[in-house]
């Protein structure tokens, strides 16, 4: 294929929790938010390091200690130093989120994770196949597509409950699958890609990135190979050290092996992740 | 991060678990820095005294089903279990680093049988550790575990027989989940330990409403983070009296404060646990402000402060 590797060899070491001010917060959608977020003056660091499309970090409340641990959420874009987040309405954390004013402390430790080297877009066509918030994941390769204006090279699948969930303006070809038939195809997202497979059976690449069961339903229609699962496990730390976002992949000898999510992934290739889907746990 | 600032004052914080020593009262503890390579060149660890590993075993194991994690409030549940790349494989891949670096940690071993912890114990004298603490303790397993400190004879029976088959101090790691940990720990002293680390998760379960089931895989779970601290402080300071050799405390660490809360309960020194997922670089930090109270309440050193609760 294209690349030698489509995603980074080793994840980035964090050099130190960060404290960031929230100085915009606004809804993009239906119970989903856009934040973002700049280093606080007083602290050592001036901008946020660049990062890899995949990458996320760990947010948390500063001075809390309920919720108690950090939460993964993608890098969606930087500009001047900042950085964009989107995040759905959810649990604990998201909902004290919500209520957060501009101005307020966050904790952030990151980017983190395996990105996917911003080359991996310069060539090839691009299958983007989104479920929900999980379209916030992909943004940046779709932006990546946009600024090096190849647009035409790239076409997304964009499945949610309803309407007024999607997030706007999609600056690529797309279909909509909605379950309450508001938006688009009325139905779930693998049924609309078998109704338009002409659409995307000669991409070069398939990013996915949603709730798992959804992942899990595309899954055998893509080729392994060329796929890249954006994987949202629970993570307690998000670089390494709690062992508590194991999945089920195979290694080199296709043998069953437990590895971290974090800093294993969030990003795996179909071909690794059979066990993933079929749900295996060797114990 | 920009330069890590060089601090004086942090001499003051120079501690002591017997003969071993340490920079700074601040330990990670076992679970929760892995097997310490992934900040092993960073610069906080200019103020962490040192780590513990996680608990490894004569074998490799897999740990427990998903999901692990449950967070409740101000804790979390963890059935992690005992995942781990079994003795033979740290001290081959990962000993060597550690070694490298001139990293100060703790061998933290586990077991089922105490035939295992005595073969555990002479392959940890190969090893680079300043001591070995013995997890006696770990709620996550179905058999052995706490079965070994829940009871004062058969702690005192494991504690003697890897005392007499280790060249290195001895730290025993109790169990809160008992009817009398201060008990356990006199036996424990009484068979050799050279220290108490005190208190590994206590024992918990949550559950779905909706799904009618346990949040965690393995349906119970131990409890960490702040919500316990209580707890710890409690026992810390109850087994403080009642033992002369020195207590490694730890239970919901976050801040300078409740380290200093530790010490005065009767912690020599102390591991930082949960805190490490949200936070890894807090060691910084907690250093800094430690001294600061040192100093604004004229103490010539963080070791003056173990115990002062009981006065
Ligand atoms: C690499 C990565 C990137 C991610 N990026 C994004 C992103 O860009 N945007 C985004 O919105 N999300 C993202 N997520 C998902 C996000 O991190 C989680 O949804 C996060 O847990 C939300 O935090 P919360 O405190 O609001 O929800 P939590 O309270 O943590 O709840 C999350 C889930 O945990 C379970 N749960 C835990 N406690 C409870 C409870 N008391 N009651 C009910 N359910 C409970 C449920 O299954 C629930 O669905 C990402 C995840 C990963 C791993
Ligand atoms: C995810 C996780 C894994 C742990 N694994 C171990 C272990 O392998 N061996 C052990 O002795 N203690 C283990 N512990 C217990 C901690 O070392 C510590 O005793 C406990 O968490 C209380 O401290 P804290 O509240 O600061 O986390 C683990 C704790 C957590 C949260
Ligand atoms: S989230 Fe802690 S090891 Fe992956």
């Amino acid at each position: 294929m294209m690349t030698k590797s489509a995603l980074l060899e080793k994840p980035p070491t964090p050099q130190g929790m960060i404290e960031v001010r929230i100085i915009q917060s606004r809804p993009i959608a239906n119970n989903q938010w856009s934040i973002w977020v700049k280093p606080d003056e007083a602290g050592a660091i001036k901008e946020l390091p660049s990062f890899l499309p995949g990458q996320f970090c760990m947010l948390s409340l500063l001075d809390r200690v309920d919720p108690l641990i950090a939460r993964p959420f993608a890098i969606v874009d930087q500009d001047d130093g900042m950085y964009q987040f989107i995040y759905r309405v959810h649990g604990k954390l998201t909902h004290q989120l919500v209520k957060a004013s501009v101005g307020s402390k966050l904790g952030l430790v990151g980017p983190l994770g395996k990105g996917i080297p911003r080359e991996h877009l310069k060539k090839g066509k691009h299958c983007f196949i989104a479920g929900g918030v999980g379209y916030a994941s992909l943004m940046p390769l779709i932006q990546e597509l946009v600024k090096n204006k190849r647009e035409d090279a790239g076409r997304i699948f964009y499945g949610v409950r309803e309407d007024l969930e999607i997030i706007r303006k999609i600056p690529l070809a797309y279909d909509i699958a909605s379950d309450d038939g508001s938006a688009g195809f009325h139905g779930r997202l693998p049924e609309l890609l078998k109704k338009k497979e002409s659409d995307w059976k000669d991409s070069d690449w398939f990013y996915i990135c949603g709730p798992t069961p959804m992942m899990k339903a595309v899954y055998d229609l893509l080729p392994p190979d060329r796929s890249l699962y954006f994987l949202e496990e629970t993570m307690g730390c998000g670089f390494g050290i709690c062992i508590g976002c194991v999945v089920p992949i195979l290694n080199e000898k296709s043998e069953v092996k437990k590895v971290r999510s974090c800093i294993e992934g969030p990003i795996f290739k179909g071909e690794v992740l059979k066990p993933w889907k079929d749900g295996a746990w060797a114990l | 991060m920009g330069s890590v600032k060089s601090l004086p004052s942090i001499k003051l914080l120079e501690s002591k678990v017997g003969s071993v020593e340490f920079k700074t009262p601040l330990l990670a503890a076992s679970g929760t820095w892995a097997y310490g390579l992934e900040f092993l060149n960073h610069p906080l660890q200019k103020f962490l005294g040192g780590f513990v590993t996680k608990s490894l075993s004569v074998k490799s194991s897999e740990g427990n089903p998903m999901p692990r994690l449950y967070e409740t409030e101000s804790g979390m549940l963890n059935s992690i279990g005992l995942q781990n790349m079994g003795i033979d494989a740290f001290i081959q891949n990962v000993e060597p680093q550690l070694k490298a670096a001139k990293s100060s940690y703790v061998l933290s071993v586990y077991a089922q049988r105490v035939e295992d912890f005595k073969i555990l114990a002479e392959k940890a004298n190969a090893c680079s550790a300043v001591a070995i603490e013995i997890n006696i303790s770990c709620p996550n397993i179905d058999k052995g575990g706490l079965e070994f400190s829940s009871d004062p004879k058969t702690t005192a029976e494991v504690v003697s027989q890897v005392k007499a088959a280790v060249k290195k101090p001895l730290w025993v790691k109790l169990s809160p989940n008992v009817t009398s940990i201060s008990d356990i720990a006199v036996a424990a002293e009484s068979a050799g330990a050279d220290a108490i680390s005190m208190i590994n998760t206590l024992l918990g379960m949550s559950i779905n409403i909706d799904s009618k089931k346990p949040w965690l895989g393995r349906k119970m779970g131990g409890l960490s983070g702040p919500a316990i601290r209580p707890v710890a402080i409690e026992r810390v300071y109850r087994t403080y009296s009642k033992i002369k050799i020195p207590i490694v405390g730890m239970g919901g660490i976050t801040s300078s404060r409740d380290v200093i809360e530790f010490l005065l309960a009767g912690a020599t020194v102390v591991q930082i646990g949960t805190w490490n997922f949200r936070d890894p670089f807090c060691y910084e930090k907690m250093s800094e402000e430690i001294a600061r109270y040192l100093q604004k309440n004229k103490f010539s050193s963080v070791q003056e402060l173990i115990g002062l609760a009981h006065r």
